[in-house]
């Protein structure tokens, strides 16, 4: 445990100094600008039934940052992701984002049900076009790779419907893992698995995620959750939701699971909860 | 055998536990065929039953043999008759010919027509309606129209058999592909699919379970069509339909009954094929097309 890396920022920047060296060759632009996964600036969403779903909404999530955003249900989480991943428009506002190299987890593992485990996983690479297209040998070795760092080695050739809950979000996190992306949406992605998987899922996702440089907005409405996985907890006030408080989260990683047990674990959740019960009210 | 011999031969005697349990299996087997074969069994027998009440009780014997034979004399007069089944042998293999011409292109036509009205709302408020209208048009008002335009033999038979099973197959294509999730167009968009990727990939084979289940439907109503067809289109071979109103004319009842025996057998076994075809394409994925659950 660090309490010295305070600052997300500083996090976000140490990480991304070794990396950007990398994508300058490719990627020419990200010398001139500095290099954010997300940025949201007054950002407001209303929908065409008249409702505003958020209002005035700034957000960074800065390469190699985990970032979880928490709130009460119908506060406009799922609308914040939509929107940072192009599905859906802003009212006002600007939204940065590398929209072609990023990852969505949904809440639901939305496979594809005549698909095995292996062709899910493939789908997101087939259906590249162009020169960012793999062949199929490649595609598959990459799939492969993917259901490994997941845990699924042996379940390749399995269908959905022959998959626990857990396991098929497993293979939902392997067709995320495998494009590499520059920044991750998770959208409560472990809200419907039982407790026990749910821990599990959450120590591993951390594993997978963090440690490179892509970013993570991941929306939750556990505390806990969000306190363990993330660098910074952002939380939402009701409808129309806005971001009424920060808490950052200097925890080392990895982090182990008896860091739930841990003063300081129960201090930063407590922070959360109070602000969350600020904002309900 | 008795309960205390029961309970210590497993830790006893493992050889004859062992044939019992593959006894107790067999037996499972047994009773699972007993399961899916007594119930067709029973209600075949009560059929014959109220067949034979019927011709016997309630008629005296001069109506009887106008109105309703009795199921032996239809075999023996009829069905066991060379000279009587050969006839209808060919009338039926004729009106195979046509319902499965008639359920190809219907399936064609119809697989297509609901893909274009799937690419956009205004072509579906455009199209559907004439879909309807091809549903509730009396096949009786357009008969002269079509043998005028096609003939009235094969071609004409294939276009009535295509107008009465089109239906299902647009209405649950259509169906299929709308009630694809959500989640998985979002997917597909967030990936950037083009319209052939998203079309390839995701309606079609999402829409495969609907798609099935309407040609199930079709399959019988293209059977109902060819005879349909038989009874306007008397031109060239005669078909089911055709000797049905010819044995209705001459009162050879025994004879109509026999046919209509046939053209309902072959009804059922049209049916079984399609919906044996439905769980081998599907039936691994999707519990509509799934007979029996082998893998749990």
């Amino acid at each position: 445990m660090s309490p010295t890396v305070s600052s997300p920022a500083s996090t976000g920047a140490a990480v991304s100094d070794p990396a950007t060296s990398g994508p300058v060759a490719t990627r020419p632009a990200a010398a001139a600008t500095p290099w954010t996964a997300l940025r949201f600036t007054g950002v407001a969403k209303r929908f065409d039934t008249g409702t505003l779903a958020l209002a005035d909404v700034d957000l960074t999530v800065a390469p190699g940052e985990f970032v979880s955003v928490v709130g009460p249900s119908g506060c406009g989480k799922s609308t914040l992701l939509r929107l940072a991943s192009g599905l859906s428009v802003p009212s006002a506002g600007r939204i940065e984002a590398r929209s072609d190299r990023l990852s969505y987890v949904f809440q639901d593992p939305t496979l594809l049900p005549w698909r095995t485990a292996q062709a899910n996983v493939e789908l997101v690479l087939e259906l590249a076009t162009g020169a960012g297209r793999a062949a199929k040998a490649e595609r598959r070795a990459r799939a492969e790779q993917a259901l490994r760092t997941v845990g699924l080695a042996g379940f390749e050739r399995q269908l959905p419907a022959h998959l626990s809950g857990g396991m098929r979000m497993r293979v939902s996190l392997a067709r995320a893992l495998v494009l590499d992306p520059d920044l991750y949406l998770f959208d409560e992605p472990f809200g419907a698995l039982d407790e026990i998987t749910r821990l599990r899922m959450q120590e591993e996702l951390q594993r997978l995620v963090h440690g490179g440089t892509c970013g993570a907005l991941f929306i939750t409405h556990s505390v806990s959750e969000a306190v363990f996985l993330s660098d910074r907890v952002l939380v939402m006030s009701a409808r129309p939701g806005r971001i009424v408080a920060e808490v950052e989260v200097p925890f080392d990683r990895p982090r182990p699971p008896e860091l739930r047990f841990d003063p300081q674990f129960g201090r930063l959740a407590a922070a959360v909860s109070e602000a969350l019960t600020g904002a309900h009210r | 055998m008795t309960s205390p011999t029961l309970t210590e031969t497993p830790s006893s005697d493992p050889v004859s536990g062992i044939g019992r349990y593959s006894d107790q299996y067999r037996s499972q087997g047994v009773r699972r065929v007993a399961r899916t074969v007594l119930p067709v069994v029973g209600t075949v027998v009560v059929f014959l039953g109220i067949w034979l009440a019927v011709s016997y009780l309630l008629l005296t014997p001069q109506r009887r043999e106008i109105l309703v034979p009795p199921p032996q004399e239809v075999l023996t007069e009829a069905l066991l008759r060379w000279s009587h089944l050969r006839p209808m042998l060919r009338a039926l293999l004729l009106d195979v010919q046509v319902s499965m011409v008639g359920l190809a292109i219907a399936v064609l036509l119809g697989v297509l027509a609901a893909l274009v009205m799937s690419q956009a709302p205004w072509l579906e408020r455009g199209l559907y309606p004439f879909a309807i209208l091809l549903q509730v048009v009396p096949i009786l008002a357009i008969v002269p129209l079509i043998g005028l335009w096609f003939d009235y033999g094969f071609n004409g038979r294939v276009v009535v058999c295509v107008i009465i099973a089109i239906f299902p197959m647009i209405a649950n294509t259509l169906f299929g592909i709308h009630s694809v999730d959500r989640g998985a167009h979002d997917l597909f968009t967030l990936n950037r699919a083009t319209r052939w990727q998203r079309l390839t990939k995701l309606s079609l084979p999402g829409a495969l379970p609907s798609m099935f289940a309407g040609l199930r439907i079709s399959s019988g109503l293209s059977v109902i069509g060819a005879l349909v067809g038989d009874f306007f289109f008397v031109q060239g071979q005669p078909g089911l339909g055709t000797l049905l109103s010819t044995y209705i004319s001459r009162v050879q009842s025994t004879d109509l009954f026999a046919a209509i025996l046939l053209s309902s057998l072959y009804g059922v076994a049209v049916f079984a094929l399609f919906s044996g075809l439905t769980s081998v394409a599907v039936g691994s994925w999707h519990g509509s097309g799934r007979t029996a659950r082998a893998d749990h």
